[in-house]
């Protein structure tokens, strides 16, 4: 039996004015699923993650989302998801324990299970002696810990993550991988537009690659290998697929 | 460094061809907006000055007084406010790390920002005071040459005063605490300019229409004649225009090489401060601010009040927010101190003044709707991916921030017409009526600037003033000017009855329910605008 559809997409297309940034794109994502999105910059892939998530009306095309449509649906889909943008932007004047108590009465999670959560979210990722200090001056991998930390904290059915490995060090991206596997075995959707090939290659489902605001290829890894007739890593399945080979360009560089 | 300068000139090239047709008509209803203002700068203070100038024996000097303080006004303001520029500029600005990675002299990469913070400093003083110093040319019958020198002089001055400012932001940048420099910085902002204020309104302006202090007239005369701050570029400026003005050569031109002197040495000392800090005040200012604020709550809030509790947080851990305060504090103290100090022999004078209180009581409303509500929906900025993606209702989410804007503005302006009304001891009636009638209005007001905000946000700031002087802050305060005469429109007619001996307690009340449902109207209108705009917002 086929699993259930958690994202579903159908004919999307999103202009800004005359540029259309997302050009009829069709695609679904199933329930547990790490599912990678994967293009160049100015693909489009935040562009559809932000439509995903309510932040961007959709021009024309089908949208839903956990079983709802988000135009309409919008409100109570939000309660069951979670987002980690691209630039980890929260409120500069909060301390992380006050962003994570924000977090936990508007997602309504229960005061226990916040009491339990808060502490052990910052230990786990290294937070627990910064908690009581303003977010602003905080790094950029703390402040992206401290957004993935208030996500994993109301505990969504599916998670959006624009790129959400960048600015982390070593150790938490381990960590963050880890949790993603774990959280997709238990039943929740990952959707992940990343840079990071290895990482794509190695946690997702299925990949889906665009560029030019159209979708290129979509299938898992190994289908991708097959069908594109590379070698062993997606990285030349990318580069196969969206052009860009390396070699011609950087002989560019010759004499130089 | 010229290249440097290259670059900003090209810049400001691009961003001028890549204006679209709505930014160029935004541009062009900005420049006619400014040209308005000039000229009405320019009438005010022909105006003024021919009266002032007019008066018999003290009049030409009075005339020049008024000048020479206007001078001191504008050298401090500049002063002031090259201090805020050139910390943001030149310690924190978006493209230092670029520019410290080229291959460019750290020498020259102050000169370049130093020179660009003197600019933004400056050109608005530039903007009032060229008005102010051709009706003043006017007045004095001057020659064609004083419209032509009058310009060039103020270079050299208004760059004193900025390089003053600017070697002030050096010294405070090395000698205290990076983790407290942006609060410290924006509190001496919002002090001086109170202090500047205070000192204005309760000093000079007193002494100058009111010859009580003076023992003989030709005491109050040499106070007039003498100089006003001789030891400040803008006393050296006054000289050079004052002899413009007359024709008399070797005054002016005096006074102008001081105006040289002044403006090379200051900008020798400025280099001599930037070669021995401006590092060590980089490398400082980088280093983060790590307040710690240890209590760990886990009391239950409702979402609604959640956001509520994460504005006011917000609102009083940034001192760019909360330094706005002091500066309505100062406006609203200058303004009870004008009011103490008038007195009101006739029935007339009360009626003519309760509705002028009325009308200052709610431009000061305007004023703290600017500062306080009408930036709230910008200042969420880049976290307002945020506010989209919490599964809270964009309605409920805008009706919180209609309350933490309006609530606070209603506030200042019940308290200040209930005070003002007191100290001018307004009959009961028309004390009454102009309260209750103050709640609804302010609440327009408080009302408006937030809509007003979400219908023309500004969210790529780098100072809130920026955003004030945004043309949503322009629109905004067009609305509300609008807002005030309707009003005084209205509550004109119940006291002017009153006042005329005709009172009837029926009149007040059918004027003051018109009063409300005019104002509920406009909220609603305004209201409705705004949250169609809200939830239209992307990020």
């Amino acid at each position: 039996m086929d699993k259930i559809i958690s994202v579903e997409v159908k004919n999307l297309v999103k202009k800004y004015g005359n540029f259309e940034a997302v050009k009829d794109i069709s695609f679904d994502v199933k329930k547990g699923e790490i599912f990678s999105f994967l293009g160049p910059n100015g693909a489009g892939k935040t562009t559809t993650v932000k439509v995903l998530t309510g932040l961007l009306k959709p021009s024309s095309g089908e949208v839903s989302v956990l079983g709802m449509d988000v135009l309409r649906g919008i409100d109570k889909i939000k309660s069951r998801i979670g987002f980690v943008p691209d630039q980890p932007y929260v409120y500069p004047y909060l301390t992380a324990f006050e962003y994570m108590r924000m977090i936990g009465d508007i997602y309504k999670v229960p005061v226990e299970k916040q009491q339990k959560m808060i502490p052990e979210l910052f230990e786990m990722f290294e937070l627990d002696g910064r908690s009581g200090e303003i977010i602003d001056s905080f790094s950029h991998g703390m402040k992206q810990k401290l957004v993935i930390s208030g996500v994993l904290l109301h505990d969504p059915e599916i998670m959006f993550l624009d790129e959400p490995l960048v600015g982390l060090d070593p150790a938490s991206a381990r960590l963050v991988k880890d949790i993603f596997v774990r959280l997709a075995k238990s039943g929740t959707t990952v959707f992940m537009c990343t840079h990071v090939l290895d990482i794509a290659q190695k946690l997702s489902d299925r990949i889906c690659i665009v560029n030019g605001g159209r979708i290129l290829a979509l299938d898992t890894f190994e289908n991708l290998k097959k069908n594109y007739a590379s070698d062993s890593d997606l990285e030349s399945v990318y580069l196969g697929i969206v052009g860009g080979t390396g070699g011609k360009q950087i002989k560019m560089l010759d004499g130089i | 460094m010229l290249y440097l300068v290259k670059i900003s000139l090209l810049s400001l090239k691009n961003k001028i061809s890549s204006l679209k047709f709505s930014e160029d008509l935004k541009a062009a209803f900005f420049i006619f907006i400014g040209i308005n203002l000039v000229l009405i700068v320019y009438a005010g203070s022909y105006s003024l000055l021919k009266y002032v100038n007019s008066a018999a024996v003290a009049g030409p000097l009075i005339a020049n007084k008024i000048t020479a303080l206007m001078f001191l006004t504008a050298f401090l303001m500049t002063a002031l406010s090259a201090v805020i520029v050139s910390f943001s500029s030149i310690y924190f600005g978006k493209d230092l790390k670029l520019l410290l990675y080229l291959p460019v002299k750290t020498a020259a990469i102050f000169s370049f920002k130093a020179l660009n913070a003197s600019f933004y400093a400056s050109w608005m003083v530039f903007a009032v005071l060229m008005p102010f110093l051709f009706a003043f040319g006017t007045v004095k019958n001057a020659g064609v040459w004083f419209y032509v020198f009058a310009p060039v002089f103020a270079v050299p001055f208004l760059a004193s005063a900025s390089f003053a400012g600017t070697a002030f932001s050096v010294i405070i940048m090395k000698f205290f605490p990076a983790a407290k420099i942006r609060n410290i910085m924006f509190v001496t902002g919002a002090v001086f300019f109170t202090a500047l204020l205070a000192v204005l309104r309760l000093t000079y302006s007193q002494k100058l229409i009111s010859t009580e202090g003076f023992a003989l007239l030709s005491q109050y005369l040499s106070y007039l004649d003498a100089p006003t701050a001789k030891v400040l570029p803008s006393w050296w400026y006054a000289g050079s225009i004052f002899g413009l003005a007359s024709g008399n050569l070797s005054s002016t031109l005096a006074y102008f090489f001081m105006l040289l002197a002044g403006a090379a040495s200051m900008w020798a000392v400025l280099k001599i401060f930037a070669k021995k800090y401006f590092i060590d005040g980089l490398n400082e200012g980088q280093a983060f601010a790590a307040s710690k604020i240890k209590k760990e709550n886990y009391s239950v809030s409702s979402p609604f009040s959640s956001l509520l509790k994460k504005d006011l947080k917000v609102f009083f851990r940034d001192s760019g927010q909360w330094s706005q305060i002091l500066i309505i504090a100062s406006i609203v103290l200058v303004y009870l101190f004008s009011m103490y100090k008038l007195s009101f022999e006739t029935l007339k004078m009360h009626n003519v003044m309760s509705l002028v209180n009325c009308a200052l009581v709610w431009f000061v409303a305007t004023a703290a709707a600017l500062r306080l509500s009408f930036p709230l929906i910008s200042l969420e900025g880049e976290s307002f991916w945020f506010l989209l993606t919490v599964p809270v209702g964009k309605f409920k989410i805008f009706t919180e921030k209609i309350l933490f804007g309006t609530l606070p503005v209603c506030a200042v302006s019940v308290i200040l017409i209930a005070v003002t009304n007191y100290i001018m001891s307004i009959s009961a009636p028309v004390f009454i009526f102009t309260v209750s009638a103050t709640v609804f209005i302010s609440a327009l007001i408080g009302c408006a600037s937030v809509s007003i905000g979400s219908i023309l946000p500004k969210f790529n700031y780098s100072s809130i003033p920026q955003i004030e002087s945004s043309l949503g802050g322009l629109v905004f305060m067009l609305f509300s000017f609008f807002v005030i005469m309707v009003n005084i429109f209205i509550i004109m007619q119940p006291v002017k009855l009153f006042y005329s001996g005709l009172y009837s307690p029926e009149v007040f009340v059918k004027y003051f329910i018109l009063t409300v449902l005019v104002n509920l109207c406009f909220s609603a209108i305004v209201f409705s605008a705004g949250y169609n705009s809200f939830v239209r917002i992307e990020k």
